[in-house]
Formats: structure tokens, C-alpha cells, sequence
């Protein structure tokens, strides 16, 4: 949903953004369905339920693990998408016109020639 | 001998609670809205977006570090909650009156809202960077907060001092944001040499 909203057609999972949007709107709908009707939520902690603590846990590790699956299966899907510009500064930008493995790759190249610029330009005085 | 101040809280917090027990339609979006899931977990959702979705780099870099504002004034807000739960100890209203609560009956202190409180400080540092979103976010938490008084467990003051613990750690963490910017700064850097900022 964010990257539909943001544009960043390297992680978008189909070809046409709306289809990702419409896909993703489904998706947080059904899961949030899912989980309220698939068992009793009302429930205390220590009798089944979470506490503040392993919530915050777990929704920290369900986004890390689905930014992992979006980004790998993304590259994958995506791997044709390659406009990546090394002379420009990477970052979240540059997966509007790439995919994530090309556009870390871009990041790469971009740093081994900054670097060299500026070990050239201390050498040199 | 209850002040007149704690009386007007039992009234106030019976004059809401009855409104449960009379339509299953009204009891069951009580107990799905002030559930410990379903408002946490859209917050999260919205720090989510905040962190991927905007076209100007400058504006994003604010947004950005508002996520981290909001998860740091979450966790500072827990902890003051923790303090004051140490210090002083308010039974739940179901303890004390002749409620049924809809939810389930938490045993933690019922003062200060806990839930409202971590709410609270998400939702005002999101409005710190996002005006639109934060109002958003911060009508949910009010009704998050409403809810929870309508579901018999929490007193109208806990919800109250919750929010305003909320607020409070939200401003002192945008204060720290402003002391740690060059780290913070850095660490956005990092974050977008693997273009994750």
C-alpha cells in the first residue's frame, strides 16, 4: 500500500499500480478480518492473549519479515527494471524507476566512486 | 470518603459504561475499537506509511525521523506509565463498582491508561510532521480512549492523564530529536545507502 502510494514501482508486485493498490487494500482488510474473527481476541494476557510488550515485538517482527519477502520477491519479479543513475545520491527515490536489487547495487557503484573522488581529492592537495 | 472530584469521575464513567448492555451492534464495535489490536496495530501501519510515502526528499527526511519521534515517545510514554503504576496504585473500575466489563478484566493499575497513553504518543508526534494523518490518528486515539471507558475499564481521569502522558513524552521526544540530530542523521544516511530512506 505505501509504495502504490508512493510510487515506488521497483517493489510493486504487478505491472499496473492500481492493481497493486487494489490488491493491497484487500489484503490489510482481510487480515485484519482474519484475525478478529478466527479466535476470541478478548483475552488476558496470561491466559493466551499478548502483552504490551511481545505486541510491539511481533508487529516489529511481522513488518521487518514482510519488507524482507516484499524486497526479495520484488527484485525477483521486477529484475528488468534497471534506471539506476550512479552519479545520483541513492535512496528510496531510486526504486521508482528500479528494482531494489539494482537499485542497491546503484548505491554501491555511487559510494566506490564517491569514495575514490575523494580519496583522489586529498591526495591532490 | 471519596472527594467530589473521584465522585464526578464514577459518574461520568457510569453515565458512559451504560451505554453497553443495551445493543450487541454498539458492544461488539466497543470491544473491536478498544481491543489492544486493532488501534496499536493501525498506528504502526500509519508510521509505516509516514516512512515510505512522500515525493519531496526534505519533507520525507521529517517524516522519517518522525517515525523514530513516535516510537521513541511510545516507549518513553510506557515507561512513565510504569513509574507512576509503581507509586500509585487505582483499583479498575470493575474491581470497585457493580460493572460487567465487555472486555477482559486487565490486572495491571487502572491510572493512567496505558494503552491511551502509548496511543497518544504516536498519534501526536505523527501530527507533529503530518498535520492531516496526526488529526486523523489523534481522533482514533480519542475514541480509543472512549471506548476504553465504555468497555468498564478504565475511569474518565485514567484515559485523560493517559493522553496528556502521551502528549507530554511526544514533545520531550521531538526535544531529544532536536538534541540527537546528528546521529539520527546518520543513521538516515545508512538507511538510504541500502534505499530504506
Amino acid at each position: 500500500m505505501a509504495c502504490f502510494l508512493a510510487k515506488l514501482r521497483g517493489l510493486l508486485f504487478t505491472g499496473s499500480s492500481a492493481m497493486t493498490g487494489l490488491g493491497a487494500m484487500t489484503l490489510v482488510c482481510a487480515s485484519f478480518i482474519w484475525f478478529f474473527t478466527s479466535t476470541d481476541r478478548n483475552i488476558n494476557d496470561f491466559e493466551g492473549g499478548l502483552d504490551a510488550n511481545d505486541q510491539a515485538l511481533f508487529f516489529f517482527l511481522g513488518a521487518l519479515s514482510a519488507l524482507v519477502f516484499t524486497l526479495i520477491c520484488t527484485s525477483i519479479i521486477n529484475r528488468r527494471m534497471n534506471n539506476v543513475d550512479p552519479y545520483t545520491s541513492p535512496g528510496l527515490d531510486t526504486l521508482r524507476t528500479s528494482s531494489y536489487f539494482h537499485s542497491v547495487k546503484g548505491a554501491a557503484r555511487y559510494w566506490q566512486h564517491r569514495s575514490r573522488s575523494q580519496i583522489k581529492e586529498y591526495f591532490s592537495g | 470518603m471519596a472527594t467530589p472530584f473521584a465522585l464526578a469521575d464514577q459518574r461520568i464513567f457510569l453515565w458512559l459504561n451504560k451505554l453497553s448492555g443495551q445493543s450487541l451492534v454498539f458492544d461488539t464495535t466497543i470491544k473491536l475499537v478498544a481491543s489492544d489490536y486493532l488501534v496499536p496495530a493501525s498506528l504502526g501501519l500509519c508510521l509505516i506509511a509516514l516512512w515510505f510515502v512522500e515525493q519531496d526528499r526534505q519533507r520525507h527526511q521529517v517524516q522519517q525521523l518522525g517515525v523514530i519521534v513516535a516510537l521513541t515517545a511510545m516507549s518513553i510514554s510506557n515507561l512513565a506509565v510504569m513509574i507512576i503504576n509503581a507509586i500509585y496504585v487505582r483499583p479498575r473500575p470493575f474491581v470497585d463498582l457493580d460493572i460487567v466489563p465487555l472486555l477482559y478484566t486487565p490486572t495491571d493499575p487502572s491510572f493512567p491508561a496505558n494503552s491511551t497513553a502509548a496511543a497518544f504518543g504516536l498519534s501526536v508526534s505523527i501530527w507533529g510532521v503530518h498535520r492531516k494523518l496526526g488529526a486523523i490518528c489523534i481522533g482514533v486515539s480519542i475514541i480509543f480512549g472512549i471506548s476504553r471507558i465504555c468497555g468498564g475499564v478504565h475511569y474518565p481521569t485514567d484515559v485523560i492523564f493517559g493522553a496528556l502522558i502521551g502528549a507530554t513524552m511526544s514533545y520531550s521526544a521531538f526535544k531529544l530529536r532536536d538534541l540527537l540530530m546528528p546521529v539520527l542523521t546518520r543513521f538516515l544516511r545508512i538507511a538510504r545507502m541500502f534505499c530504506l530512506a
